[in-house]
């Protein structure tokens, strides 16, 4: 089931829920799209990016994409597309005076920004916000105000997101150069992704330094420099974080979790969950579901 | 915090309980509770939190009134919409997101979504 809704100012809402579906070629907005249950894959600028619970992929205006789905079960997307102009008129409003927005305030420029294009966490205030917006989506709210309430203060806590996300973490990088900084920072981005896109396979360090054409021990190196572990620990995180949402949302048995975020052994993973964050998984789901 | 019989519930202090009483259940959904005195007045809201209103026409400005809400910006929307006055936009605090805004009478409010926040592990 598809539902597309587009507002008088552009702004477009999209969900869809299938166990199947293939779209060769797609153009987006500026986009923010999230899985609430299931996955979705994306295929752009030469990289796969699977998009699971608790991550949020953002997409460029005019973009080219290619996305599909093929799950066990139904998957749940959502996003929400920000026309360009809107986005644009939001971006000045961050990043000129007050003077020259009273005296140009129509000026329009060509160019949207750019961001990243990759998965950031789907947690905290954004996560809220979305939530109570996919909410009244799916329950047919038609005020355009109020749905253009919530797509205001996303984009607003987006920005901030991105801020901590993007900015801050360049900064983490120990080179002089800015464009020394930002080439890594992408690169280990790309692995990043990657690592969250795969976590149910094994993958190596000789793998992941391909990805990254980065040296193994240059990308160990930077990769703890970046996100303060190491990228064996920043997996071990992703699957736990994985099983985490597979508890809250499906039936299955442990074991079969186990398996399907990329754990080979079932005690080690009770182990590591306990571990981590003080509970067991079968507590945890418990706890959650009830 | 008092207890009344089997219920716990919040005093607040209002300068016009009677007209706010109105207001509360009339825009904010909240239900008057049938009570043994007439001269008190219980309501609880959606939460199923209970309060007991007490009058003070004398302070300025009485401690605000939590209201517990589910979801904040569509609680900020509507009640703007029809007329409300509010002190300031939805702020993200620690507790969650929160709004303040006033009744014709004077009495405060602040609307609270509260939400749970996730750590960088």
């Amino acid at each position: 089931m598809k539902t597309l809704k587009i507002l008088s100012n552009q702004n477009k809402l999209y969900s869809e829920t299938t166990s199947e579906a293939f779209y060769r070629d797609e153009q987006s907005d500026f986009s923010i799209r999230m899985v609430t249950r299931g996955s979705e894959e994306y295929r752009l600028n030469n990289k796969t990016i699977n998009v699971f619970p608790g991550y949020f992929l953002v997409l460029n205006d005019g973009t080219h994409y290619q996305r599909k789905i093929y799950t066990d079960g139904p998957s749940n997307t959502f996003s929400v597309q920000f026309s360009k102009k809107f986005l644009t008129d939001y971006n000045r409003s961050l990043v000129c005076d007050d003077a020259t927005l009273m005296d140009m305030p129509f000026d329009n420029p060509d160019a949207a920004p750019g961001f990243h294009e990759t998965l950031y966490p789907f947690k905290n205030d954004l996560m809220f916000n979305l939530l109570h917006l996919k909410n009244h989506f799916d329950k047919k709210v038609s005020n355009e105000l109020l749905i253009n309430e919530y797509l205001n203060h996303s984009l607003m806590l987006f920005y901030q997101v991105y801020h901590k996300e993007v900015h801050v973490n360049i900064e983490r990088l120990n080179f002089v150069k800015p464009s020394t900084r930002k080439e890594l920072f992408k690169r280990l981005n790309n692995v990043k992704d990657y690592m969250i896109s795969n976590s149910n396979q094994a993958m190596s360090i000789e793998e992941l330094s391909k990805v990254a054409c980065l040296s193994e021990c240059h990308l160990y190196k930077l990769f703890k420099e970046l996100y303060h572990c190491s990228p064996h620990q920043y997996l071990l995180k992703v699957r736990l974080n994985r099983a985490k949402s597979l508890l809250n949302d499906t039936h299955y048995p442990i074991n079969e979790i186990v398996g399907m975020i990329g754990f080979e052994n079932v005690s080690s993973f009770i182990r590591l969950f306990k571990k981590i964050f003080t509970v067991t998984p079968q507590n945890y789901r418990a706890k959650n579901v009830a | 915090m008092m207890i009344a019989g089997e219920k716990k519930y919040q005093q607040l202090i209002l300068k016009e309980p009677l007209k706010s009483v109105e207001f509360l259940v009339q825009i904010m959904g909240f239900e008057p509770i049938p009570a043994d005195n007439e001269r008190e007045i219980f309501i609880h809201d959606k939460q199923g939190n209970y309060f007991k209103l007490l009058l003070n026409p004398y302070v300025d400005c009485p401690e605000p009134v939590l209201i517990h809400s589910d979801d904040c910006l569509s609680n900020y929307f509507e009640l703007k919409t029809s007329g409300v006055h509010f002190v300031n936009e939805p702020q993200y605090t620690p507790q969650g997101l929160m709004v303040e805004f006033t009744d014709d009478w004077g009495n405060c409010y602040k609307i609270l979504e509260e939400r749970v926040y996730e750590t960088d592990q």
